[in-house]
């Protein structure tokens, strides 16, 4: 998987919802980017990842659009970037905290390369 | 030859038993539903063409890539899903939009639709009979029925009785008939519903079914009706929510009372429109009666419920407790933390599709995960959510996380609420049925 370092700035160009007021989370961009970078690292098993997005599906349909972004077709970078934004509680969504508490970095390395290959 | 006429005229079907024969009646063979061909194909036949069943079929063909002979059976040829028969009823949508067919299954994923219901399992010969005496063999089941109403739990009620008093817990012709009676009331007629006991299908739903109802009595202006909603249980789901939302939009329009107050529901005279409780009797112009449930009635015929009247299953693969060559889905079975909603019926069809496959073609098997939230509708824009993430653990399924929207929440974050569960259900229904909504 390519390396990009990946900013608050980039996850918004990306069209996924950045939450008002995070960007004055001092440090916070910086997390971000080190957790990219390493979670872009890890080997992944594409058998998993279309496995682990099949729950994602019931909501960010191909065609999703307004209440819910499609993530389809995002660069995995910004897939990691918004993940790690709702593990960390940055971001604001009770589903998606939900969801990114119960997924470890193997978790999202799968699930960022599956969603960025569609 | 022993051939059976489908009463629908929808072809020629026949018994598995007479394929031998058929192998060498040349031409007469390519006519057959591809379901009834040569097979060295695994076969997956399953029951229920719902949110827990067609997602099922569908994952199976979509990732087996043609490796699996799929077989679908529903009785009937759209499916009306429940979830936003409320949405429909407070007049938000129509019912075409939340009507929809197995087409793409067929077309896009090669799944064969058979219209017509399951009526046994035989479960060593391991074929279903359908109602018309054919039989389909399977070398794996998927039994997602759904739900069947338990009218003799309340006195008074029966089949016949929901033709003016609907439950409306299955969708469509139940979710018109409320609808109609509930359009034609005039203000100062009142409604009264009687809410089941757990477990039952959607534990929100009865709840957001009110709200809807109100919206539509005040849409129109009125300020004398009253909903009265009797309850067996103490508590229900999301309820600081919605007694907010109803003192909020609807001041002095639902009348919420539960066993501590009204005692036991004694009865229902549907010709009356009365309801008896312990306390008093509740009168009212609508009677929307929701009894007591079990899994659908194949579920109990092929002995695959235990005495609470569902399914047990392995929370790690969503099979049967009963039987290794069968599993269970959606609201026919007992998933633990999960409750019965079209998402987690979604959900665990997931996790069945992934296990059959593994155990007939030798794919991966990967632990099991499930999730689920459930939206509700308080007025227009007033949406709420209640949800978890979920894994086996302790012999059931388990939460991990939780969550659920909060009393006093600004009205920018209910209406984004309502704004996902808009998509939510396009999406749903795309990965449901293989289709765009
Ligand atoms: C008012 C209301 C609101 C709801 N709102 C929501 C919501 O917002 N979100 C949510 O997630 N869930 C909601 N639900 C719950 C949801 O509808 C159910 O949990 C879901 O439909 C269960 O899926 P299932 O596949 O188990 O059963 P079903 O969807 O009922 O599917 C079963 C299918 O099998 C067919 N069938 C049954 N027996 C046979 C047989 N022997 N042979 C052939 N076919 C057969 C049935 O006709 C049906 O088509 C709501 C329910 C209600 C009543």
């Amino acid at each position: 998987m390519v390396k990009v370092f990946i900013t608050l700035a980039a996850a918004m160009l990306a069209g996924l919802p950045v939450p008002a007021g995070a960007e004055e989370k001092a440090g916070a961009a910086a997390d971000v980017e080190a957790y990219v970078q390493r979670v872009s690292e890890l080997a992944v098993d594409p058998a998993y990842g279309d496995y682990l997005s099949s729950p994602c599906t019931s909501c960010h349909g191909a065609n999703a659009a307004g209440g819910i972004p499609a993530i389809q077709g995002q660069p995995a970078e910004a897939i990691i970037a918004a993940l790690y934004e709702y593990k960390s509680e940055v971001r604001e969504n009770a589903v998606m905290r939900s969801v990114a508490s119960a997924l470890s970095d193997e978790d999202v390395a799968a699930l960022a390369a599956h969603f960025s290959q569609q | 030859m022993t051939l059976i006429k489908d009463r629908r005229g929808a072809g020629p079907l026949l018994t598995r038993r007479t394929f031998g024969l058929l192998a060498g009646a040349g031409a007469a063979t390519l006519a057959l539903p591809s379901y009834l061909r040569a097979q060295d194909k695994p076969r997956v036949v399953v029951i229920g063409g719902g949110a827990g069943g067609a997602t099922a079929a569908r994952y199976l063909a979509k990732d087996s890539d043609g490796a699996l002979d799929v077989t679908l059976i529903n009785n009937t040829e759209t499916y009306t899903t429940c979830f936003f028969s409320n949405i429909y009823l407070g007049g938000y949508r129509d019912l075409q939009s939340i009507t929809h067919g197995y087409d793409a299954l067929v077309s896009q994923y090669g799944i064969n639709k058979v219209t017509g219901t399951a009526v046994a399992i035989d479960r060593d010969a391991k074929t279903v009979r359908l109602e018309d005496g054919t039989d389909i063999a399977y070398d794996r089941l998927v039994v997602a029925p759904g739900i069947d109403i338990i009218y003799d739990s309340i006195a008074g009620y029966s089949e016949e009785a929901a033709e003016t008093a609907p439950h409306a817990w299955k969708g469509g012709p139940q979710t018109e008939i409320l609808k109609t009676r509930l359009d034609a009331l005039e203000d100062g007629q009142n409604i009264v519903m009687v809410t089941p006991p757990n477990p039952y299908r959607c534990p929100p739903g009865p709840y957001e079914r009110v709200s809807m109802m109100a919206h539509v009595l005040k849409a129109k202006g009125y300020t004398q009706s009253k909903i009265f909603v009797l309850d067996p249980k103490e508590t229900f789901s999301k309820q600081a929510l919605f007694q907010e939302g109803w003192e909020t939009h609807y001041p002095g329009m639902v009348e919420w009372y539960g066993p501590d107050v009204i005692g036991e529901i004694a009865g229902v005279d549907v010709a009356a429109g009365a309801v008896e409780t312990g306390f008093d009797t509740f009168e009212g112009a609508l009677l929307n009666i929701i009894p007591a449930q079990r899994a659908g009635a194949i579920a109990v015929e092929a002995d695959l419920v235990n005495e609470t009247g569902f399914c047990p299953i392995d929370a790690a693969s969503m099979k049967s407790s009963a039987d290794e060559n069968i599993y269970v889905i959606g609201d026919a079975s007992i998933a633990g933390d999960m409750p019965k909603s079209g998402f987690s019926a979604n959900s665990q069809a997931k996790v069945a599709a992934m296990s059959i496959r593994a155990e007939l073609t030798g794919s991966s098997a990967f632990p099991a995960r499930y999730a689920n939230t459930c939206w509700s509708l308080i007025e227009t824009d007033d949406g709420v959510k209640v949800g978890a993430q979920y894994e086996p653990a302790e012999g059931k399924i388990t939460a991990t996380s939780t969550f659920v929207s909060q009393p006093g929440e600004t009205a920018e974050l209910r209406k984004e609420t309502y704004e996902e569960s808009v998509v939510w259900y396009d999406s749903m229904i795309a990965d449901t049925f293989g289709i765009t909504a």
